[in-house]
């Protein structure tokens, strides 16, 4: 299954291996340190909730989906993804493959970008455990506050260039 | 040279709490007394995935029968085939991505920026800080604290959040395809500056020197 996306992940890692290797400063064994603990930590999960996916794209039906979040439904899905991303209390495994799933259900790409982008900004699990101490009130509340159209923004931006 | 791993070393004296995240690229710094939580946590949520698995797998073969239930197995070998090797070269980027970085040369490079440059460069420098909150939040402290105001904080941190590269590569790219990944990035590369300005607009007058 050789693919564009695929054939620029390798190209891209072949360029920044060269580029570490040429350093020689170790960075290419810090390097494979890491890739080994992001592996461990994260493949087990995206093979569970990959499981988990598959078998909700056969539960939920498609019509529900392409009916409110399809192209034909307008600047609806955006308003609706924007919102669900909002809500999601999980990590990206979580998130993206939700996303996944609703782009092979038939969601609009206007509500997939809106989905993910207001997910990526507006995390709520990240909010509460880490950015509350990390950042305190008042910045996150000011970062909240000219962030909140963000998402629905690009996903009209998206729905009319796609 | 500093990387993002001395500099994140230097900034823990300002940022001390939490030092997980959701994405797992600030966990080098061990905090020892909190190792054992961690890992039950993260044994809950190898549960809880799995268990969404089994429920979803017997809501199927409730609803849909043997034939069904075949169905999703096939969706999931094929998606498997598909994300797998992906996510894995995706994650050999992100942990290159993570040692080659220079934070420190890249903030300097924001301090000499004037108007919109500073703007693009903030943009930038947020899109590709690898790691979680811990690392970008100890940056944003440095940003405001040496005098960069909320217009510039906002708009590294926002683009952090929704232009990180790292996540492009290993969420983006795997699962929704370079396609989709373009397209969020091109409806939204110029989003994080707006709420930049946005920001310095609305509370500009309160000056910000530190996040708290």
């Amino acid at each position: 299954m050789i693919s564009p996306s695929l054939l620029f992940l390798v190209a891209l890692l072949f360029v920044m291996g060269y580029i570490a290797g040429r350093r020689g400063d170790g960075s290419i064994q810090r390097a494979w340190v890491r890739f080994k603990k992001q592996v461990a930590e994260f493949l087990p999960r995206m093979v569970l909730v990959i499981i988990g996916t598959g078998f909700l794209l056969q539960i939920i039906p498609s019509e529900l989906i392409s009916e409110n979040l399809g192209r034909g439904a307008g600047l609806k899905p955006i308003l609706i993804g924007g919102l669900a991303g909002m809500l999601v209390p999980a990590g990206p495994a979580v998130a993206f493959t939700t996303a996944a799933t609703l782009a092979g259900a038939g969601a609009s790409e206007g509500a997939l970008v809106a989905f993910i982008t207001a997910w990526c900004i507006f995390a709520i699990h990240r909010i509460l455990i880490y950015e509350t101490s990390l950042a305190g009130p008042k910045f996150l509340l000011i970062r909240c506050t000219v962030a909140l159209p963000i998402p629905f923004i690009a996903g009209t931006v998206a729905h009319y260039l796609s | 040279m500093k990387s993002l791993r001395l500099l994140h070393i230097e900034c823990e004296n300002t940022v001390t709490k939490q030092q997980q995240t959701d994405e797992g690229f600030d966990k080098d710094p061990p905090v020892t007394g909190k190792k054992k939580s961690r890992f039950k946590k993260r044994h809950i949520e190898m549960i809880a995935y799995a268990a969404f698995g089994v429920a979803g797998g017997g809501y199927c073969y409730y609803l849909k029968g043997a034939e069904g239930f075949s169905m999703a197995i096939d969706v999931q070998v094929e998606m498997m085939a598909g994300m797998l090797p992906r996510i894995t070269l995706a994650f050999g980027i992100a942990a290159l991505l993570w040692v080659l970085l220079d934070a420190e040369k890249l903030k300097e490079l924001i301090q000499k920026q004037r108007g919109v440059m500073q703007l693009v460069y903030a943009t930038i420098l947020g899109a590709i800080t690898p790691g979680g909150p811990t690392s970008s939040f100890s940056i944003l402290n440095l940003f405001l604290a040496s005098g960069l105001g909320y217009v510039i904080g906002i708009t590294y941190i926002t683009a952090w959040s929704m232009l990180g590269v790292q996540r492009i590569l290993i969420w983006d790219m795997p699962l929704l395809g370079i396609d989709q990944a373009s397209l969020r990035f091109l409806a939204g590369f110029w989003l994080p500056s707006l709420a930049g300005l946005l920001a310095g607009w609305l509370f500009g007058k309160q000056q910000a020197t530190s996040l708290k």
